[in-house]
């Protein structure tokens, strides 16, 4: 309808949201956005006072955004509406799964950050 | 033998035109410090003989000395007997010193040399023959010369055939040596010579062979009467490869300490120098490069290899001509010999014009012998002149005009000092004349030199002749004023240059001082070439700046800001329900948590303290624990009733 306007588009979401979604994905999406507002304040910070050291900010950067996309395929695959997508892999998989690929990612990131 | 004769003389002034030339003679102080190591008494016969020989062969300077005489004579006469080169020694002595030394040699010895002359050794036959001939004593030698050849057959090295040769020579006169001489061929042998970079020829490096073989073949030419060096005439050595052959043999005349080196090398070298049928010249330029009214002629020398000067040469000056104009000054005209030393032609006599010329020399000798290592010489002189300045003029002349006041000036004097500012030149004249010839000339060198009084600096200008040999000079000041002086006023003082090669007076003549007007002074713009060499300014060395980092304050609270979403984390998953009430404490979830910490805490240890290597250790044990529990745990939640 022509005349919703974009507040009231938004409004209606939040409010789907807070209904349809299970605890678990509400858990994780605070969290997905927890790790955002940490990237964000690390982008800030670099681009206040210069890129000095590179590989550190590099570092903490892409530790947000790695764990950002590890965070949306771990909600991808625990969301019980995808469950005909993922058959052969069960919720706890997946979060062994997600376990896994942090304890990499921090092996990396924390080589790198120097 | 007039044979012989007539086809020397043919041969006179047509030269074997030889590559080759005489690189260097013994010189009187060479040879002092030769026949000093032959001074002294001798310690054994073959020292003895080498110096005996060495002294023998000296022109001058090599009379044997008491002393010496006395050594050798005792040790002659102690010869051993039974030994035949040591009675090869002590005849060879014998023969030069009988005046001076009383001393039969016994039957014995004379026996067993003439036993040992059927010997197929070729040294044993020359020490015989040495020793036999040395005595007097008489020899069969049509049976000593077949002997030779034969032991020649048997052992062919040069230093063999080289011995046979000397031994040949040692014979009376009048032996047969026609099919010695085709069984030991020279030309053969000198073929086996190695040549040297076209100047040196040698025998195995070696001083002695060289040595041995030159001697012999001279030896040869002294008994059989024939020329040794001449490539039409058989039993001969071509004449380059003598001269090379010789050449080596000097080579080691300043480096030989020992009595045999230094015979070795003056044996061959007398020989030459007392050889009936050849001349072996080397000459010298004694004037030098100029001829000057004080050097009015050419002299030339030619020594032999002892540094003595060569007399009966025709020395003819076949041109001299002119360098730049190939005039021709003399032609065809002989040397004079002036009765001691040197070959003398009278150049100035001839009123030469000044400048370089190329004179060429023919040489042949006149006395019947071959002439031997020169033929031609070429080499230039220089005439040089005295000068003489004519007509110089020097004044101003204003900037529009073509004319202005000249003063006459006669050289060496000086002008009255004058002035010149930007309107006006400053104009010379001048003329510089030949002394001897009347004829004016332009050297390479004429510049007007402008000085500065007060700060030395100076400016030079090149000053050109026209075509008719006057040199006018101009300054243009209001053009080289700012341009050459700089627009520096002041006195300045002025000389005229000239010079030039052929110039025997070269002028440097400081005719007048000028004062010069030109004008305000120009910004003291240096030049890149007086900047050249100021001092530069210091450079220091930087180290790395470090980079800037933000103040302390602005990263902890960026530290601080960080950290805070974690605060709202938690309050934001209190608010949705999240708890901790399905934990259970059984050992292997608290394993399972535990490990999961311990690899956080691990890599914190990694961040802080260790290598990725330890760290990858560690992580492998507590990976392996973790997963392992891990899988316990998870597959008892999945496997639960879901709540």
């Amino acid at each position: 309808m022509s005349s919703e306007s974009a507040y009231s588009v938004v409004a209606k979401f939040m409010e789907d949201y807070q209904v349809k979604t299970s605890q678990k994905l509400k858990i994780i999406d605070l969290y997905l956005g927890y790790i955002l507002i940490t990237g964000v304040i690390q982008f800030v910070y670099c681009a206040l006072v210069g890129t000095f050291p590179f590989n550190s900010f590099l570092s903490g950067f892409i530790s947000c955004v790695s764990s950002f996309v590890l965070g949306v395929n771990l909600r991808l695959q625990v969301n019980p509406e995808n469950a005909k997508e993922f058959k052969s892999i069960a919720p706890e998989r997946a979060f062994a799964d997600f376990l896994f690929a942090h304890v990499v990612l921090h092996l990396v990131v924390v080589n790198f950050i120097g | 033998m007039m044979n012989s004769v007539i086809l020397l003389s043919a041969v006179l002034v047509l030269n074997v035109c030889s590559a080759s030339q005489l690189l260097s003679v013994i010189s009187p102080t060479e040879s002092s410090r030769l026949a000093g190591l032959f001074q002294g008494k001798y310690s054994d016969l073959e020292s003895a003989y080498y110096s005996i020989t060495g002294l023998k062969s000296l022109t001058s300077g090599g009379a044997i000395g008491s002393a010496e005489t006395e050594s050798a004579c005792s040790l002659v006469s102690a010869a051993d007997a039974s030994s035949i080169t040591s009675l090869g020694f002590a005849g060879q002595i014998y023969k030069e010193i009988q005046t001076s030394c009383k001393h039969t040699f016994s039957q014995e010895s004379i026996d067993f040399a003439v036993s040992q002359l059927e010997s197929g050794n070729v040294q044993t036959l020359h020490s015989a023959i040495a020793f036999l001939t040395g005595v007097g004593q008489e020899v069969d030698s049509a049976a000593v010369v077949e002997a030779l050849s034969k032991a020649v057959k048997g052992d062919n090295s040069v230093l063999s055939s080289a011995l046979a040769l000397s031994a040949a020579s040692m014979l009376p006169k009048g032996a047969n040596l026609d099919d010695f001489l085709s069984t030991v061929d020279i030309e053969d042998m000198a073929a086996q010579a190695d040549e040297v970079d076209s100047k040196y020829l040698h025998f195995e490096n070696s001083l002695d062979i060289t040595s041995k073989f030159l001697t012999a073949v001279f030896s040869l030419s002294e008994v059989s009467g024939q020329a040794p060096v001449l490539s039409s005439i058989q039993h001969s050595l071509p004449v380059s490869q003598m001269i090379q052959l010789t050449n080596y043999v000097l080579r080691s005349k300043n480096s030989a300490s020992t009595v045999k080196e230094a015979s070795l090398i003056l044996q061959p070298l007398g020989k030459i120098v007392a050889s009936k049928h050849v001349t072996l010249a080397k000459s010298e330029v004694v004037s030098g490069t100029a001829i000057s009214e004080n050097r009015p002629n050419i002299q030339l020398l030619f020594s032999n290899l002892f540094s003595q000067p060569i007399e009966n040469l025709n020395v003819k000056a076949d041109a001299i001509i002119r360098a730049s104009d190939n005039d021709l000054l003399i032609s065809d005209a002989p040397l004079h010999f002036d009765g001691l030393r040197l070959y003398e032609l009278k150049v100035w006599a001839s009123k030469p014009k000044s400048g370089f010329y190329d004179v060429s020399l023919s040489i042949a000798s006149s006395g019947g012998k071959t002439l031997v290592g020169l033929s031609s010489l070429e080499f230039r002189v220089k005439v040089t002149a005295k000068i003489v300045l004519r007509n110089v003029q020097l004044g101003t002349v204003e900037k529009e005009q073509t004319t202005g006041t000249l003063k006459n000036i006669n050289y060496p004097g000086k002008m009255t000092a004058f002035k010149a500012d930007r309107q006006q030149r400053v104009v010379m004249k001048f003329q510089i004349e030949d002394q001897t010839s009347g004829s004016l000339i332009t050297p390479h060198q004429t510049f007007i030199r402008f000085e500065h009084r007060a700060t030395g600096k100076d400016i030079v200008f090149v000053a050109e002749a026209d075509r008719s040999s006057t040199y006018k000079f101009e300054v243009d000041l209001s053009v080289a004023g700012k341009d050459q002086f700089h627009s520096n006023s002041g006195l300045y003082s002025i000389s005229l240059i000239v010079g030039d090669a052929t110039i025997s007076n070269p002028i440097f003549w400081n005719f007048s001082d000028v004062t010069l007007k030109l004008g305000e002074e120009a910004s003291k713009s240096q030049s890149a070439m007086e900047t050249l060499y100021t001092q530069k300014p210091e450079i220091r060395h930087m180290f790395r700046e470090p980079e800037v980092r933000p103040p302390t304050v602005v990263s902890q609270a960026f530290t601080v800001a960080v950290i805070l979403p974690l605060v709202l984390l938690l309050i934001g998953w209190k608010s949705v329900g999240a708890n901790l009430n399905g934990m259970s404490f059984a050992p292997k979830n608290l394993i399972f948590h535990a490990g999961l910490g311990g690899i956080f805490v691990l890599y914190y240890f990694f961040w802080t303290k260790l290598n990725m290597f330890v760290t990858l250790q560690y992580l492998f044990g507590l990976g392996a624990v973790t997963f392992v529990f891990g899988n316990l745990v998870l597959s008892e939640m999945a496997n639960s009733p879901r709540n």
